[in-house]
């Protein structure tokens, strides 16, 4: 099986590490300053690729909305990287079928303007087949380089999969603040 | 008559020219067997087509130059990818280079070697992996030699380019591992194998320098320098503590001058932290990119390859842009340039559109390379006045790394 082993142990016990760490009050304060006015700003439905690259997203800022997920300003995709797989034959948190989930993840800190709570996402690969062309975005609320890598969406998270190609991507949640 | 008459295309309305073309192709499809015939007996039908004796080549690209510029597109974490050698002076595609998944692209000084790290799959996304070093002829564009590399130690994230790279005397490929442990791949490009493994716990990206040393940038936020032998293995290792200042975040790539022995770490907040690479790394001092006022307004680095030094001048041109907080992966629509030695800003250059990647040539008058990956296109300027010189296009899809050749 590629991948299983130290490594897998590692990222997990990293995102459990990071998921208590942030449960505390590292967490609120961190939601206090990332999110403290997005519940006043209003939620206007962006096109999906200029929100993910383009000259919005880079003056704007993330300005998350709760109605539709296959757009990639939906609040779960705070820090995602891919291809959404609710638009790929999968949900948001199921993965397509024929593809394996990976059991590895990469997390973030993501506010619901619809209940005004913030929620830990694991954001799942769903691997062994080629990329899924649909709804590609590209979101970096919170997200950091190589050198923090449960924080970091560069990297394929295939790891433990039984194949380490990329599909997309799948945004469960796996807490929530308050 | 000749079939191509313009009497017969050219003069009619739109109805004669529906059926001319209908006789055109019912002529060729007629006199295919008899053309085909024809040609492998060199003897054409006179009575249908005038010979013509026009050459057919198979091209070599010229002599990679200082000028020459490698575009590599990724297509996401596609499977399939292609590399583009461009004349950056020209604007011409040279030709095309296949590549597998991530692929990984260095250079060596005299541009002679292009070198790409990959993985493949036996059945399309799926069955056995093959992680592999090509290194191509940058005339040819064809393989010279394959290495392979042991199963799945590639780092299969978005590819950046200080995820490898060459030894200074270019026998050594070194790449990061993250598995079955993070450290770094040794691979004897003249003996063309795999030869070691040197375990670096918590570190990532590779700078190779020196005699046969290399560079990482570690979570702990250390650097972690590396004396390694002739063989491969770690002789001894250093760290520079405390490298990088707490809530300092630097971007995946950095600025790295393999040849001057140079290298620049951009923070997402807009500092520049050098490191002098000669016999053995030491860190420089740091220096803002921006005034506080301009940080106020907004202003930050952004982008994949955000920076990219050249050498002769010492100068740092650094991608930059208004943004709000968080957005430092986006595109940017400004170069700034600074002279490293006082760390001024010397020049700012608008690009009249966003880009995510930077190369600069190694010339006296040096082309700057601005990648945008959402158009995959390639603007090109002079990198001394700004001016605009020209434009690629249609560069695969998503392009995010672009690079020159030392020389």
């Amino acid at each position: 099986m590629l991948f299983k082993g130290k490594f897998d142990a590692m990222v997990e016990s990293l995102t459990r590490r990071t998921a208590r760490r942030l449960s505390r009050r590292g967490f609120l304060a961190r939601m206090g300053s990332l999110f403290g006015g997005a519940a006043l700003l209003p939620l206007l439905p962006m096109d999906r690729r200029a929100h993910a690259r383009g000259y919005e997203y880079r003056e704007m800022g993330w300005r998350p909305q709760a109605r539709d997920p296959h757009a990639c300003d939906y609040w779960r995709h705070c820090s995602i990287d891919g291809n959404l797989c609710d638009c790929c034959g999968g949900g948001l948190t199921d993965c397509p079928p024929g593809t394996t989930l990976s059991p590895s993840s990469w997390v973030a800190s993501c506010f619901n303007p619809e209940d005004g709570h913030s929620y830990m996402i694991a954001y799942r690969d769903c691997c062994g087949k080629q990329r899924c062309p649909r709804c590609g975005c590209l979101n970096t609320e919170g997200e950091l380089p190589l050198y923090r890598p449960e924080w970091a969406n560069d990297i394929v998270w295939c790891f433990g999969a039984p194949d380490s190609t990329y599909h997309c991507t799948i945004s469960p949640i796996v807490g929530r603040n308050g | 008559m000749s079939l191509f008459s313009n009497r017969v295309i050219g003069n009619g309305g739109r109805g004669t020219t529906a059926v001319a073309t209908v006789c055109l192709a019912t002529g060729l499809a007629l006199a295919l067997p008899q053309l085909s015939m024809a040609v492998e007996e060199g003897d054409l039908p006179e009575e249908v087509f005038e010979p013509v004796d026009e050459e057919i080549r198979m091209l070599e690209a010229p002599e990679p130059d200082e000028r020459r510029v490698y575009v590599a597109s990724q297509d996401g974490f596609g499977v399939i990818n292609r590399i583009f050698p461009i004349d950056g002076d020209t604007g011409r595609l040279l030709g095309m280079i296949d590549a597998g998944k991530l692929a990984d692209v260095n250079l060596t000084r005299a541009g002679d070697t292009i070198v790409v790290g990959q993985t493949l799959y036996s059945r399309i996304a799926t069955g056995d992996r093959f992680d592999f070093v090509a290194i191509h002829d940058p005339r040819t564009l064809e393989v010279r030699k394959e290495i392979e590399l042991p199963d799945d130690t590639r780092p299969l994230n978005m590819t950046m380019l200080s995820m490898s790279g060459l030894s200074l005397d270019e026998r050594f490929y070194l790449y990061h591992q993250w598995t079955p442990r993070m450290g770094v791949g040794v691979v004897d490009l003249d003996r063309g194998e795999y030869v070691n493994f040197i375990a670096a716990r918590g570190c990532h990206y590779v700078y190779p320098y020196g005699e046969r040393r290399f560079l990482m940038k570690c979570t702990d936020r250390s650097l972690l320098d590396v004396a390694y032998d002739e063989q491969g293995e770690a002789v001894s290792e250093r760290r520079i503590e405390e490298f990088r200042p707490e809530d300092t975040h630097f971007f995946n790539i950095s600025a790295h001058d393999r040849q001057g022995g140079k290298l620049f770490f951009v923070s997402f907040d807009g500092s520049a932290f050098p490191v002098d690479l000669g016999d053995e790394a030491q860190a420089g001092e740091p220096w803002d990119l921006l005034t506080e006022e301009e940080r106020d307004a907004g202003w930050a680095p952004g982008g994949w390859q955000v920076a990219a030094y050249h050498r002769d001048s010492e100068r740092l041109f650094v991608l930059m842009d208004q943004r709000a907080p968080w957005t430092h992966k986006t595109a940017s629509r400004y170069v700034y340039v600074y002279d490293t030695q006082s760390g001024e800003r010397v020049d700012e250059i608008a690009l009249g559109r966003a880009v995510d990647s930077l190369a600069l040539s190694q010339d006296e008058e040096p082309l700057l390379f601005a990648l945008a990956g959402d158009t995959a296109e390639l603007h090109i300027y002079d990198a001394n006045t700004g001016r605009y010189k020209d434009t690629v296009d249609e560069l695969g899809a998503g392009p995010l790394v672009v690079l020159t050749a030392d020389f």
